[in-house]
């Protein structure tokens, strides 16, 4: 929580009159501990082979990559070594992590599920920890992601997300993406499972997928 | 959400009269609650929830869910400390099974009977036309994704007397004759949340 120290200089000492004092020195205090906040908009080109690709003009480091999201029924990555997950700074225990995103899945007549954890990197992979929907296991078929978001065959389906997670010792990692009990942020990993051939992902300017991370704070 | 004025006074450095400071720190407690203002969560992984048909001749009356006493009716209850002026949000992650009726979902402050859907005296079996949250409707004979939040700005006949806002979750159908479940599982777990953003969202 925010620790105040309050410090008071009379304004005139030589005064008779009453005063009032303002905060401005705690108030920065508190600025300076407002809650990390990123955005990300991914757009690239539709890709007709049902791979996704995306790019962030923003300049937040995420970088270029394309993956195939015909996962034949297994939960998957979407992100490569080259695109890493959405990364939140300055994150501690009992903050509350608040995730959204917008985007679509196409009509292709395969159905598709989303997937949303807490993740650390090893020996060059991603790997899950914590959910923040329902259970999505990599190289599993168990499970159903994000109950909020089912593309159905045929169908435009949209991606809406919007959740909150206390954050946990175990989501903790440092600075080179390891799980860390005393670092300072947390990595989200999107995930995605296909049944029955390939989904896709639109990522284009006109329909990009746009994903949040906030720290809401305590 | 808090308030406070501490007043000082303080002697000159020559032993002269006292001079009286107020602190102006209300703004500075505001801030600090809009950073750390409460948050309820609950993900419920069992026990599918039954939406029942029954109530007046175009479908059913509002219920609070989970309908019937094989669970605890009270665990989708969301409460957090707050004043009026604050600013709530309510989101959930979940998913309607694939029955053949609309199925509409709003939330309540539970003090106020008021809708977060715009309707009015939503448990007092009125109002049925309603559909309540869009966001949350449920198409008939699919399974519909439930995604999304809401806001609301709070009076003072929202807040209990003990200082909390109480939020419920409520459903209805347009059926008379078929009911409609809401997925509850470790696998499409249902999640719903509260958020208190403070008097300045």
């Amino acid at each position: 929580m925010t620790s105040l120290k309050l410090g008071l200089t009379l304004p005139d000492p030589s005064a008779s009159a009453n005063q009032v004092v303002a905060l401005n020195d705690n108030y920065d205090i508190i600025d300076s501990k407002s809650p990390s906040k990123k955005v990300s908009y991914f757009w690239g080109t539709d890709d007709p082979t049902l791979n996704y690709e995306f790019d962030d003009p923003a300049g937040s480091g995420i970088g270029y990559a394309r993956t195939s999201i015909n996962t034949g029924g297994l939960w998957r990555e979407m992100d490569t070594a080259t695109v890493g997950p959405i990364v939140l700074v300055g994150v501690g225990v009992g903050d509350w992590a608040e995730v959204n995103i917008s985007g679509l899945f196409n009509n292709s007549p395969s159905s598709a599920l989303f997937g949303l954890a807490t993740s650390y990197l090893s020996a060059g992979n991603y790997l899950l920890i914590n959910y923040l929907g329902g259970p999505c296991p990599l190289d599993s078929s168990s499970g159903n992601g994000v109950s909020s978001v089912r593309a159905e065959p045929n169908l435009y389906s949209p991606i809406r997300i919007k959740l909150i997670k206390e954050i946990v010792v175990g989501d903790l990692v440092d600075s080179s993406g390891a799980l860390n009990p005393v670092g300072d942020r947390i990595q989200i990993s999107l995930v995605v499972k296909t049944v029955g051939g390939y989904k896709f992902i639109f990522t284009s300017t006109d329909i990009p997928l746009i994903l949040s991370a906030k720290n809401l704070g305590k | 959400m808090a308030s406070l004025t501490p007043k000082f006074s303080f002697r000159k450095p020559d032993g002269a009269d006292a001079v009286n400071v107020t602190i102006d720190i209300n703004e500075t407690l505001d801030k600090i609650d809009k950073l750390y203002g409460g948050k309820a969560l609950v993900k419920r992984t069992t026990t599918d929830m039954i939406v029942p048909h029954t109530g007046y001749s175009l479908g059913s009356f509002w219920s609070q869910l989970p309908v019937g006493t094989f669970v605890g009716r009270d665990d989708l209850d969301l409460r957090v400390k707050a004043v009026s002026g604050d600013w709530i949000e309510v989101g959930v992650s979940g998913l309607w099974d694939a029955q053949a009726c609309d199925g509409y979902l709003d939330a309540i402050v539970k003090d106020a009977n008021l809708s977060f859907g715009g309707m009015s005296n939503p448990l007092g079996g009125g109002a049925t036309v309603s559909q309540g949250v869009l966001a949350w409707r449920g198409e008939p004979g699919r399974h519909s994704p439930i995604g999304g939040s809401v806001l609301k700005q709070l009076i003072s006949s929202d807040i209990d007397g003990g200082g909390y806002v109480n939020v419920i979750l409520i459903a209805r159908v347009n059926s008379t004759s078929i009911r409609r479940n809401i997925w509850s599982n470790a696998n499409i777990p249902f999640i719903w949340f509260l958020i208190n953003h403070g008097s300045n969202l």
